[in-house]
C-alpha cells in the first residue's frame, strides 16, 4: 500500500511538470506579449525596460530554465499588472475563500445529491421520482448563474446579503450568513449530477440478489440502506465526484464574481488576458496540483470502500 | 386437523406488466410439516421461484400483487396479514431462503463474517464477541476449513461452492424452523451440487428444519425430499411422495419429466425424450389445462375446462382428465400407467 501510495505521487510529480512545461511554451507562443496587452501603445525604450526587467529578452528555454529554477525555491514571480503582487501572495489571500466555498457547495451537493438519489430510487415510479428527475434536468441544463441571480432576488436582502463574503474567523452565524447564497448556487449543478448517478447507482445494486438476502435476514429498509446499499452504490459516485471537487474548490469565476467572494476564481481569466505570464503560469499549477491530488486521493477511497480493488492494489497489479 | 408448521392455501400471486397482468401462481396449495423436506419441481416460468418468495413476502408490490383470497399459514397464523414488524421477526429468525445464484447471493463490500453475525445479532441479544464465536461454529458446521481466518475475508476470496456454504451458515444463523432453498445447487457444477444437498440432508436431519427445495432437477431432489410437489404453468399438477412420483406418476407432465431425465440403468439405451413446445403465456392463460397444448394425450375437454385433482392415495393426487372414471371407461384402462407404457 505505502509502494503504491509512493508510485502514486510520483507520477503526479511527472505529470505536473508535463503541464507546467506544456504551459510555458504555449503562453510564449502566443502571439503578442505583456508589454502590449493594455489600450496604451508605450514607447519603445519602456518596453525595452520592462522586457528587461521581466526578463523577457532572454532566450525562451532560458527564462524557463530560470522559472523552473525559482519554482524549486518556491516562488512564482511577481504580477507584471499589479507590481509587488506576488503570485504567492494571491493564492495565500485568494484561496481560502475558494477554498471554503468549494468545500461547502462538495458537502451540500453530496448530502443532497446522494439522498435525493437514493430516495428516488425507494419509490422508482412514484411522485419522489419524477420531483428528483425535475430537479436534475432543471440543475444540468440551467447555467448556475441564473440561479445565483434568482437566489439574489428572491432569497437575498434580507437575513442573507445580497452580495459579500464572510471574513475568515467571523462567528459562525456570521460565516453562514455570508457564505450560504453563494454555497447553495454553487451546489445545484452538483445535487442535479448526484442525485442522477446516484438514482441509477442504487437501482443496480437493488437489483442484486444480496439486497433480496438482507431483506431475507429481517433487516429494515433503513439498515438495508445502511449496511448494504450505501458502499456498493457509491463506487460510480467517486469517479465524478474526485474532479468536480477540483474544479469546485478552485474558485468558480461566474458565482465568485457575482457574490464578489474574494477568491481565487477571477484570477484565472484576468491573468490570460492581461498576458500576467507569472499568475497564469501559478493559477494553472496550482489548479493542476489540486486536480491531481483529487484523482489520487479517488484512487485511493476507491481501495477503501472495495475491498476488490484493495487486493488488486497489495497485490502489486 | 392437526397444525402444519407451513400451509400454502390458494396462493395467487400476479405481476402487473406493460403487456398485462401476468399471472404467475394460479391458485397453490400444499403444506410442509416439521422436519419434512418438500420439493418444488418445475421448468422455468411454472412459478416455483415466486410461490417461494411469496412465502418470505419478498414479492416486490408493485409490480407483483399476493391476491387477497391467498392464504400462507406458519404455525396457523396468516403471515399475510403481518405487520412490517412482524415480518422482520419472522424472516431470518423463524423462515430463511438460500438463492440460487451465490456469486450474487452475498454482498460484495461486507466480510463475510460480518454477513453471517449481522443475521445473529439482528434476531438475537449477544454481544459481537459471542456473535462471532456463532458465526465460527456455523462456518464448520457447514464444513469451510480455517473458519477464523475465511470470517475475515470478502466473498470474492470464496469460490462459487464456498459462497454458497455461507448462504447455507447465514440461513441457518438463527436454526429456523423453515428453509426455503430455491434451486440451490443450479449455479454449482455437479460434483459440488451433491456435495451441498449432502450437507442440506445433514442440517435437515440433525435440526428437525422443514425444507422447501425449489428444483427443476427431478435428479436432484430424489434422494432429499419427502414430497414432491410438480408445478407447471403457474398450478400444481401433481403432488405426492418421492416414491409415488417416480413410480407412479399420474399426470402425462410428471411423465414427460422423468422420461427426460438421463438413466443410467436403463438398458435398451433409448433416446431420452424432450417435451415439445413451450408453457403457455400467463397473461392470457389457457382456461383449460395448461399443459394441453403439449401434451400427448389432449382430449377435447382438455382445452375446455381445468381439470380438477383426482386422489389416488391420502398423499397422491394429480389434476388430469385422464383420471376421470369416464376417460377410462372409453378408453379401457385401469391404471393410467398403461396408457403412458404403451406410448413407450
Amino acid at each position: 500500500m505505502v509502494k503504491y501510495i509512493a508510485k502514486k505521487i510520483g507520477y503526479m510529480i511527472v505529470t505536473l511538470w508535463i503541464i507546467l512545461t506544456v504551459t510555458f511554451f504555449l503562453m510564449n507562443t502566443m502571439p503578442g506579449d505583456p508589454t502590449q496587452s493594455s489600450m496604451k501603445v508605450l514607447p519603445e525604450a519602456v518596453v525595452e525596460n520592462l522586457k528587461a526587467r521581466w526578463g523577457l529578452d532572454k532566450p525562451v528555454t532560458e527564462q524557463y530554465v530560470i522559472y523552473l529554477k525559482n519554482l524549486l525555491r518556491g516562488e512564482m514571480g511577481e504580477s507584471y499588472k499589479t507590481p509587488g503582487l506576488t503570485a504567492n501572495q494571491v493564492i495565500e489571500e485568494r484561496f481560502p475563500a475558494s477554498l471554503r466555498l468549494g468545500l461547502q457547495a462538495v458537502v451540500v451537493s453530496l448530502i443532497i445529491g446522494l439522498i435525493l438519489g437514493i430516495l428516488a430510487a425507494f419509490n422508482r415510479g412514484k411522485w419522489l421520482d419524477f420531483l428528483t428527475i425535475f430537479i436534475a434536468i432543471l440543475g444540468v441544463s440551467i447555467p448556475s448563474f441564473v440561479f445565483a441571480a434568482l437566489l439574489q432576488k428572491y432569497a437575498a436582502g434580507g437575513f442573507f446579503p445580497i452580495v459579500g463574503w464572510a471574513a475568515e474567523g467571523s462567528s459562525l452565524i456570521e460565516i453562514f450568513r455570508g457564505t450560504a447564497l453563494p454555497t447553495l448556487a454553487a451546489s445545484i449543478g452538483g445535487i442535479a449530477t448526484y442525485s442522477r448517478f446516484m438514482r441509477s447507482s442504487v437501482l443496480d445494486v437493488l437489483s442484486n440478489d444480496y439486497i433480496l438476502l438482507a431483506k431475507a435476514k429481517g433487516l429494515s429498509k433503513f439498515q438495508i440502506v445502511t449496511r448494504h446499499v450505501l458502499r456498493n452504490a457509491i463506487t460510480p459516485i467517486i469517479s465524478i465526484v474526485a474532479p468536480q471537487i477540483a474544479g469546485i474548490v478552485t474558485g468558480s469565476f461566474v458565482i465568485e464574481r457575482i457574490f464578489s467572494v474574494p477568491g481565487l476564481g477571477r484570477y484565472y481569466v484576468e491573468s490570460v488576458s492581461g498576458r500576467d505570464y507569472p499568475l497564469i503560469m501559478a493559477t494553472t499549477i496550482f489548479f493542476s496540483a489540486i486536480f491531481i491530488v483529487c484523482m489520487v486521493a479517488m484512487d485511493i477511497l476507491y481501495a477503501v470502500v472495495d475491498p476488490r480493488i484493495r487486493k488488486s492494489i497489495i497485490d502489486g497489479k | 386437523m392437526s397444525e402444519h408448521l407451513l400451509e400454502v392455501k390458494d396462493l395467487k400471486v400476479s405481476f402487473h406488466t406493460y403487456a398485462g397482468e401476468v399471472q404467475a401462481v394460479r391458485g397453490v396449495t400444499f403444506h410442509v410439516d416439521k422436519g419434512e423436506c418438500m420439493a418444488i419441481v418445475g421448468e422455468s416460468g411454472s412459478g416455483k421461484t415466486v410461490t417461494s418468495k411469496a412465502v418470505l413476502g419478498l414479492i416486490a408490490t408493485p409490480p407483483g400483487e399476493v391476491k387477497k383470497e391467498s392464504q400462507i399459514l406458519f404455525e396457523g397464523k396468516n403471515i399475510l396479514d403481518f405487520t412490517d414488524k412482524e415480518w422482520r421477526d419472522y424472516r431470518g429468525k423463524e423462515a430463511a431462503m438460500i438463492f440460487q445464484d451465490p456469486m450474487t447471493s452475498l454482498n460484495p463490500t461486507m466480510k463475510v463474517g460480518k454477513q453471517i453475525m449481522e443475521s445473529i445479532m439482528l434476531h438475537n441479544k449477544v454481544s459481537k464477541k459471542e456473535a462471532r464465536e456463532q458465526a465460527i461454529e456455523l462456518l464448520r458446521k457447514v464444513n469451510i476449513p480455517n473458519p477464523e481466518d475465511r470470517l475475515n475475508q470478502y466473498p470474492y476470496e470464496f469460490s462459487g461452492g464456498m459462497r454458497q456454504r455461507v448462504v447455507i451458515a447465514i440461513a441457518l444463523a438463527c436454526n429456523p424452523k423453515l428453509m426455503i432453498a430455491d434451486e440451490p445447487t443450479t449455479a454449482l457444477d455437479v460434483t459440488i451440487q451433491a456435495q451441498i444437498m449432502k450437507l442440506l440432508k445433514e442440517i435437515q436431519t440433525k435440526n428437525d428444519t422443514a425444507v422447501v427445495m425449489i428444483t427443476h432437477d427431478l435428479g436432484v431432489v430424489a434422494g432429499m425430499a419427502d414430497y414432491i410437489t410438480v408445478m407447471y404453468a403457474g398450478c400444481i399438477v401433481e403432488q405426492g411422495t418421492v416414491d409415488e412420483i417416480f413410480k407412479d406418476p399420474q399426470h402425462p407432465y410428471t411423465d414427460a419429466l422423468l422420461k427426460a431425465v438421463p438413466n443410467l440403468e436403463n438398458e435398451n439405451k433409448s433416446e431420452l425424450q424432450i417435451i415439445p413446445g413451450t408453457p403457455p403465456d400467463l397473461i392470457s392463460p389457457p382456461k383449460g389445462c395448461g399443459f394441453a397444448t403439449r401434451c400427448k394425450y389432449c382430449m377435447g375437454i382438455c382445452r375446455e375446462k381445468a381439470p380438477e385433482y383426482t386422489d389416488s392415495s391420502d398423499t397422491h393426487k394429480a389434476a388430469c382428465w385422464l383420471l376421470h372414471p369416464m376417460a377410462k371407461e372409453v378408453y379401457g384402462f385401469e391404471n393410467i400407467k398403461e396408457v403412458f407404457e404403451n406410448e413407450k
